[in-house]
């Protein structure tokens, strides 16, 4: 066992870890923060992302080891003090998330690039969520979603145009 | 799935890791583990020992030194890409790393990692290839430099002996314009064919330097110096350019897998080559001519 | 009974799962622990067909951690069958033959998955490698047999016809033929499937936590399989990670983990990984169609003949299904006078085929829509017109299909596909089109029609409860995976009983909260489940009058429920609401809260419809497709909720899009998997897809009293034909015809290049 520090979302941790165990293990099993997913434990799909040192790794790429004397951020940590982020409210409110899993990934790779880009394109968002899969809503509101969080205004009108059929 | 075990060390100086290389058995290094990381997860690589060396300050420099900009192994692929000594000197690195996998990948893979894991479908390989790197090689009995031509020998395979380890890798400060072009079904994947090219032209428009280097179609990235002297003095023009785009074709025997037949490599390298000379063409119309000044030696 | 405004049904309300979710609070199977768990890892077959001669575990049983190594001679019980998988089911676990790559073997047991995979890698299996058979037509012939004892490879072989089916051929005055082929996709959810169990002994009881689309057909099954009292087996659905079909099935893990936490008193948990996604989640669509369809001079259909083959893989899975819908979904919104339709459902030595979004729809829908575009192409006709003309009209309403049970009820496919080629502007594309390839630049337009035929059989149930402070607690055995039923339902319970949303709480996938289910999958529960909710309500609403009536000291028949209030007849400004009731009800000691459960069902299908249209740029060099624009006009019918409708038409276009362009399941010429990981396997990423229009023309179902017609397939139902419709319209000079889904680059060049067409 090795011993290793690691700071999750402010709050200090001393741990032994074997040195196999992948940060998104020790994050999940030994403190509990299950927030963060496996999907593919390759490194693709992107659902396991998580900040370390402010900036985005893949968890199941990186040992535990590997993360000593690091500072990560979990979806767990995005809100403060109660509050949603502007990018976890963004989601909510744009239906950009249906079954959950991959979200916590697209959440942190979005407050990453939107810290990076604030004002970006439709274009520029995708190729930035270019990493991180979903199966379920097709992305779109999840652009949307960043978009709004961005607060540039929104170029591409959700058509959603209802008439009656009878 | 869930890697093996392993025995762990993590030494702080690179004498220290050379002497873990040396003296323990089945041991490998672990950099950025953008690529170990994975193949152990899936039980195909299972080293006894790891050694990370990503403790190892003297590993992460970036220094010029004449004409050269010698760059520490483990210099992350997005400091790489920001860096404002590479960005000058030699800016193809930069195109590059935007093309390289995606934001979190780019914050833990090292440039050492990748040349010596020597996957042809990644784009830093390819470019040591074109621009000339030598890689700077340390066991526990000698240092020496293996250059680019000489270091990468099949899939996955280097000319790497197993007590040595990549320190820095030498830059020469790129002369001429450059365009790297890739085509990957979907943006991140690794690329069905890779084409990477520089190209500089004397004050009368004919071709005064040229070279290209392919990856994604064999085991190895593919370059043919005597090839590319033909080009040499002619006009540098679209006719000409096109030329070289079907010249290539015949030189190549490319990989014919699931993914990709022999032929549609050969037209995907064409386009590539094409595009990318193009693009070159183009920068340097509306360019001030910075590289092109510059002399060959 | 309440009121004629709808406060909250129809409205875009986000959701009231999100908060939870956004905060990584949601808690998955793989999230769940267990005091003292021991974690399964399987060793699978690494062979597609071959007999198992040994089995070696005394290495891996020596590692610390490991408590037990399973294989089927040591625990008999695992040489049954898989339940609700006739007539051809594995064993849980292998123990003579395997038949598929991937199939599981032996059962690791440990602290921990990676003590349990360090076990697995040293278990040592000798195989005697049998021929593979990879081909549904070749195995069909039963050459060589899967499964002796059966007898054929062919699992079904049915046939439909309506009219004068197999006889109209001969009248008709056009005849196009083709053959057409889908290749093999995965679901792939982003959360594998899992399951973690307990077992009580001192009570008889097991708790399941499940990754599973429908809790009591879980809880039947297990029950069945294990002689226990249906009553004795909790399964719980948490949070689940998308399904899409897949997680409908029956499994050996689900066996496994039930039998050895109840055999050994031991909490088991499986969390699977993506591996075994690929390894040994089912799959789905591949088919091959021999299809003859027959025209009148004037281009009205006249008969239809497809035989096909479905590649169902070493089982039955739950292919017969998939292959009874393709036929089903052959005639869409078209008008085939004579039918005659022939499956086999064939085995292989492949992962085992079970239902994957659509479920057969989309496979039928291929059929029609790729022969009408063949035919157009062949006998000189417009495409748009074709299709226009042989569409079923609103005057030929309730119109039979020709297939038992499909007769379509409302909409007006002319007028919407009216509508949608007025949105593309067909002849500005048009010039557009011929201008660019003037300049090397290939457009295409391609527009397909489908039905989603919903729903039509079973029930869904809700209970209405009663808490404390008005709180209304809605129980359903609905079991979702990101649909949003915790709002929907919501929505509507709101608006039954004139309450705010928040005072609803929504609870599902649960067999210890409520008694019967069917659960999430085919698109079904809001049709059932929303209507469930109608009923529930007016029987709580009498019940509770009862209570109201205490409180007004009248007679119950005097009392009233109106928007919110109960009061008594004429005199509406003494009125209790809801809290009132249940401030009432506490301080008068009643051990148990007023509640009441009642059930929907149905045996009439719903008819959705979708126009979609898509207009894609093709790259000569690299032969790579760009969507450009893709615009959806759909039938939701009555709308609950337009965010949730939309994300589910537009998540199932965009996971179509990626069997139409990137997806397929390879295997090798020995049955091995070639693609088993994201790597190969490519699904469709933000920088792949478009922004998706989607334009509403809701007609109500007249098959259920809510007119609610099912929306969670029609996204993916046309994407395939519709891409290889618009690629071959992008090089319709050169006459390109492609008959295999997915249109990879590599294949688009190679058709490209058979054509002679490679500049």
């Amino acid at each position: 066992m090795v011993a290793i520090n690691l700071t999750v979302n402010g709050t200090p941790h001393h741990l032994d870890v074997e040195p196999r165990w992948l940060l998104a293990d020790v994050l999940r099993e030994n403190l509990g923060l299950t927030g963060t997913h496996l999907g593919c434990e390759q490194g693709v799909c992107g659902a396991c992302t998580v900040l370390l040192d402010a900036r985005p790794v893949r968890s199941c790429l990186t040992l535990a080891v590997m993360a000593d004397g690091a500072e990560i951020v979990t979806v767990e940590g995005l809100a403060q003090n109660g509050q949603l982020s502007a990018v976890q409210n963004a989601f909510w409110q744009e239906h950009a998330l249906q079954c959950g899993f991959c979200t916590p990934g697209f959440l942190i790779t979005a407050t990453h690039f939107l810290s990076q880009n604030p004002h970006p394109t439709r274009a520029q968002i995708r190729e930035a969520l270019s990493g991180n899969l979903c199966r379920c809503t097709g992305y779109q509101n999840i652009v949307n979603a960043v978009e709004r969080a961005s607060a540039a205004p929104v170029q591409v009108a959700k058509a959603i145009a209802s008439e009656d059929g009878n | 799935m869930k890697p093996p075990s392993f025995d762990y060390r993590r030494p702080t100086s690179v004498p220290e890791a050379l002497a873990y290389l040396e003296d323990l058995e089945d041991a490998k290094i672990l950099a950025g583990g953008q690529s170990l990381i994975p193949m152990m997860n899936m039980r195909l690589a299972r080293p006894h020992t790891l050694i990370d060396i990503n403790g190892i300050a003297e590993l992460k420099a970036i220094r010029e030194e004449n004409d050269h900009i010698i760059v520490g192994a483990l210099v992350r692929h997005y400091q790489l890409q920001f860096n404002r000594v590479l960005q000058r000197q030699v800016p193809m690195i930069g195109q590059a790393e935007r093309l390289i996998g995606h934001e979190a990948i780019r914050t833990r893979g090292t440039i050492g990692g990748s040349l010596s894991h020597a996957d042809p479908q990644a784009e830093l390989p390819v470019l040591a290839t074109l621009l000339d790197w030598d890689m700077v090689v340390q066991s526990r009995q000698e240092t020496r430099s293996i250059s680019a031509r000489e270091f990468f020998l099949s899939y996955f395979v280097t000319a790497l002996a197993p007590n040595e380890l990549v320190t820095a890798i030498v830059m020469p400060r790129q002369k001429a314009r450059g365009h790297i072009a890739e085509y990957a079904i979907r943006s991140g994947d690794f690329a069905l064919a890779i084409a990477a090219v520089t190209l500089s032209t004397t004050p009368t428009g004919l071709v005064e330097s040229f070279s290209v280097a392919l990856g994604g179609i064999g085991d190895v990235p593919w370059r043919n110096p005597e090839w590319e002297c033909q080009w040499i003095n002619e006009a540098s023009t679209n006719d000409l350019f096109r030329d070289i785009a079907e010249s290539i074709t015949h030189e190549i025997e490319p990989t014919d897998d699931f993914n990709a037949s022999a032929d549609y490599r050969r037209k995907l390298v064409s386009h590539l080559v094409l595009e990318a000379l193009k693009e070159i063409g183009l920068a340097q119309s509306t360019d001030d001519g910075t590289l092109t000044q510059r002399r060959l030696p | 009974m309440p009121n004629t405004s709808t406060p909250f049904t129809g409205r875009p309300i986000p959701r009231m799962e999100d908060p939870h979710l956004i905060q990584g609070q949601g808690t998955y199977v793989s999230d769940i622990h267990f005091d003292h768990q021991w974690v399964m890892a399987l060793v699978r077959s690494s062979h597609a067909h071959a007999l198992i001669k040994d089995i070696r575990c005394g290495t891996a049983a020596k590692i610390p951690g490991v408590h037990a190594i399973v294989t089927a001679s040591e625990y008999p019980d695992l040489k049954r069958r898989l339940p609700g998988m006739e007539p051809m089911a594995p064993p849980i676990l292998a123990y003579d033959r395997v038949h598929y790559v991937g199939q599981p073997i032996v059962a690791i047991l440990a602290d921990s998955r990676y003590i349990a995979e360090d076990a697995a890698d040293l278990v040592e299996i000798d195989y005697e490698p049998l021929p593979a058979i990879t081909n549904a037509e070749i195995a069909a012939r039963d050459e060589n047999l899967l499964h002796p004892e059966f007898g054929t490879n062919v699992l079904e072989h049915f046939e439909k016809q309506s009219g004068d089916g197999v006889q109209a051929l001969r009248t008709a005055h056009h005849v196009v033929n083709a053959t057409l082929r889908m290749g093999r996709v995965s679901a792939q959810p982003m959360e594998p499937r899992a399951l973690a169990a307990q077992y009580d002994p001192s009570s008889g009881e097991l708790l399941v936590y499940h990754a599973t689309q429908s809790v009591h057909r879980a809880q039947e099954r297990i029950a069945n399989l294990w002689g226990m009292d249906p009553e004795k087996v909790r399964v719980v659905a948490p949070e689940v990670g998308g399904g899409f079909g897949v997680k409908n099935g029956s499994y050996p893990e689900e066996a496994l983990v039930t039998y050895l936490a109840k055999t050994l008193a031991q909490p088991v948990k499986w969390s699977g990984d993506r591996f075994e996604e690929f390894f040994g989640t089912y799959q789905e669509r591949e088919q091959v169609h021999h299809v003859t369809l027959g025209f009148s001079q004037e281009g009205m259909i006249v008969a239809l003949h497809d035989t096909y083959y479905q590649d169902n893989g070493a089982f039955a899975g739950g292919g017969m299904l998939v292959s009874q819908n393709t036929a089903r979904n052959i005639p869409g919104p078209y008008r085939i006078p004579n039918l005659y339709i022939e499956g086999y459902t064939v085995m292989t030595n492949k992962v085992p085929q079970a239902p994957y979004r659509g479920a057969g729809r989309p496979q039928g829908h291929y059929i029609i829509e790729r022969m009408l575009d063949r035919a157009a192409d062949q006998l000189g006709w417009d495409r748009l017109e074709l299709k226009m003309k042989n569409l079923v009209a609103p005057k030929d309403f309730p119109y039979a299909t020709g297939i038992e049970g499909v007769t379509l009820d409302s909409g007006n496919y002319p007028r919407v596909f009216q509508d949608l080629l007025e949105e593309l502007d067909i002849d500005a594309f048009r010039m557009r089109q011929s201008e660019a390839r003037q300049q090397g630049i290939r457009l295409g337009l391609g527009v397909s029609n489908s039905v989603e035929i919903s729903a039509g059989f079973g029930f869904e149930g809700v209970r209405f409860q009663l808490n404390p402070s008005g709180q209304i607690l809605l129980t359903t055995g609905a079991t979702n995976q990101g649909q949003g039923h915790r709002t929907a339902l919501a929505q509507l319970a709101a608006d039954a009983l004139s309450i705010p949303m928040e005072q609803v709480t929504v609870i599902e996938g649960d067999t210890g909260r409520i008694a019967r289910s069917i659960g999430t999958f085919g698109s079904r529960t809001i049709i059932m489940a929303g209507n469930a909710v109608r009923v529930a309500a007016q029987g709580f609403i009498d019940k509770t009058r009862a209570i109201a009536a205490d409180l007004l000291e009248a007679h119950v028949d005097d009392v009233v429920f109106d928007n919110g209030q109960f009061f008594v007849k004429g005199v509406p400004s003494v009125s209790h609401d809801w809290k009132a009731l249940a401030d009432a009800w506490q301080s008068q000691s009643h051990p148990e809260w007023p509640t009441h459960e009642d059930y929907f069902s149905s045996s009439s299908a719903t008819y959705g419809f979708g126009s979609h249209g898509v207009i894609i740029a093709v790259n000569p060099s690299t032969a790579a497709v760009r969507i450009e624009r893709y615009v959806i006009l759909h039938d939701s019918g009555r709308v609950v909720n337009p965010l949730l409708a939309n994300g589910q038409v537009i998540g199932g276009a965009v996971q179509g899009l990626g069997s139409a362009l990137y997806e397929e399941m390879l295997f090798g010429p020995d049955g091995e998997p070639l693609t088993t990981s994201f790597l190969d396997y490519r699904l469709p990423g933000a920088n792949e897809m478009p922004d998706i229009e989607v334009y509403h023309r809701d007609y109500p179902a007249p098959s259920n009293p809510e007119g609610y017609k099912g929306v969670g397939e029609a996204g993916i139902i046309p994407s395939q034909a519709i891409m290889l419709s618009a690629v071959e319209d992008a090089f319709r000079d050169v006459g390109l015809r492609l008959d295999y889904a997915p249109i990879t680059p590599g294949r688009l060049f190679k058709s490209l290049q058979e054509r002679g067409e490679n500049a």
